[in-house]
């Protein structure tokens, strides 16, 4: 089944906290994971979920774009509900170390406040936000170099320095 | 705002200008560069002025000083810069910082609650969060502790601090951080824990391992289990 990867912060999406928010619900602060520019979302595709190999990548990439070594929290969003809700998506590169990864990444283009809410909506009704600890962040990324994926002369020193 | 690397070689007289200090000895020579500068509020500008807020450094025979430093609180607080409270000659005299206040954290806190925060990236809070952290060490943990125990942070943006007490890699207030870090386990708050976990995981401490066995033990959410879980058996590999 093919999905879109948003990275988000889990946080914002638990229910936890906030007991005055019914389950169909979410916290008004989720939308800062949905901040887009220019009416565009940034997504990464992923034909297949259970391809631990190409997720592991992006999320090896996701990682190594950051300052420091954090863990990833994503989710995924079935790829017909997009087109469920006439969102449209387009092929651009995207901006990390893994230059195949880039050629995963998606713009969700043209989207109207009515169409944010209702991607939110989605992500809400799948329940299912996911994190990667640290530590899998930092195998993701040392299997990434390894495999010359990522250049390491292009990592942040600080991720680096975490990986030894 | 301007990069360090976008701000390297400054000409002493670029960087100094008309500065009161500006004949000083300890800047006097020709041959000392300044060679960097971090979040200079306008770009492809090199005097510092009253809407800087930066950290010079100065090359002398290839070894890197602090040289002075801009206290960020003047900014945050709105104030004009006051140049009396500005850490000056290496060698010549020790930092004098501008005494720390609950006031400065506040501003801090505040300004905070209008960014918007991603895993793993520096923000404008976390580089001023560690500057007060490694300007005011004691002074700053007290301050902060007491903000946390009268319970006036948002929980959100103690979270935030929480992540960036356990990226920081000063030895010097290692153990403070863990202290609180190690604290904040058992709030109340299951954002304030996420971030207590994070933090402790992201400073790979195997001395907080039995307060994250007593954090397990205590923890009625599931996925914060699960990440105090992975963190405990991380932290055994690891030692």
């Amino acid at each position: 089944m093919a999905s879109l990867l948003r990275k988000v912060r889990r946080a914002r999406w638990v229910k936890t906290e906030y007991p005055w928010l019914t389950s169909s619900e979410f916290q008004a602060d989720a939308l800062d994971d949905l901040k887009t520019d220019k009416n565009i979302l940034s997504l990464w595709f992923v034909k297949d979920i259970d391809d631990t190999v190409v997720l592991n990548r992006i999320i090896a990439a996701l990682g190594a774009n950051g300052d420091n070594l954090a863990v990833v929290d994503f989710v995924l969003i079935d790829e017909e509900k997009f087109i469920d809700l006439s969102l449209h998506l387009e092929e651009v590169a995207g901006d990390t170390k893994d230059q195949i990864v880039n050629n995963l990444h998606r713009d969700l283009v043209d989207l109207s406040g009515r169409n944010l809410f209702a991607l939110a909506q989605l992500i809400n009704d799948e329940n299912n936000v996911k994190r990667v600890p640290k530590s899998d962040v930092a195998r993701c990324i040392k299997a990434s170099i390894a495999s010359g994926f990522i250049n390491s002369t292009e990592v942040n020193e600080s991720i680096l320095k975490k990986l030894k | 705002m301007i990069n360090i690397d976008s701000a390297t070689s400054l000409d002493e007289e670029q960087v100094w200008g008309d500065m009161p200090w500006k004949n000083s000895t300890a800047i006097s020579s020709p041959r000392e560069k300044v060679h960097r500068a971090i979040t200079v509020r306008e770009s492809n500008s090199t005097k510092p002025s009253m809407e800087f807020d930066v950290l010079f450094r100065i090359n002398i025979a290839d070894k890197s000083i602090k040289l002075m430093e801009i206290l960020q609180n003047n900014l945050l607080s709105g104030s004009h810069f006051d140049y009396s409270h500005m850490a000056v000659m290496q060698g010549v005299s020790k930092p004098t910082l501008k005494p720390f206040s609950q006031n400065m954290l506040d501003v801090l806190f505040q300004q905070a609650k209008r960014e918007v925060f991603e895993d793993g990236l520096e923000s404008e809070f976390s580089r001023n969060l560690f500057q007060m952290m490694d300007s005011y060490s004691s002074s700053f943990f007290k301050i902060f502790k007491i903000m946390i125990s009268q319970d006036l942070i948002s929980t959100t943006v103690l979270a935030e601090a929480l992540r960036w007490l356990g990226h920081s890699d000063n030895p010097a207030t290692h153990e403070a951080r863990r202290e609180i870090l190690e604290n904040m386990m058992f709030h109340i708050s299951p954002t304030v824990r996420d971030g207590a976990i994070l933090g402790l995981s992201y400073m790979e401490d195997s001395a907080s391992l039995p307060v994250l066995r007593r954090a397990l033990e205590s923890e009625s959410i599931d996925y914060l289990r699960q990440d105090i879980q992975n963190l405990i058996e991380d932290l055994q590999g690891a030692s």
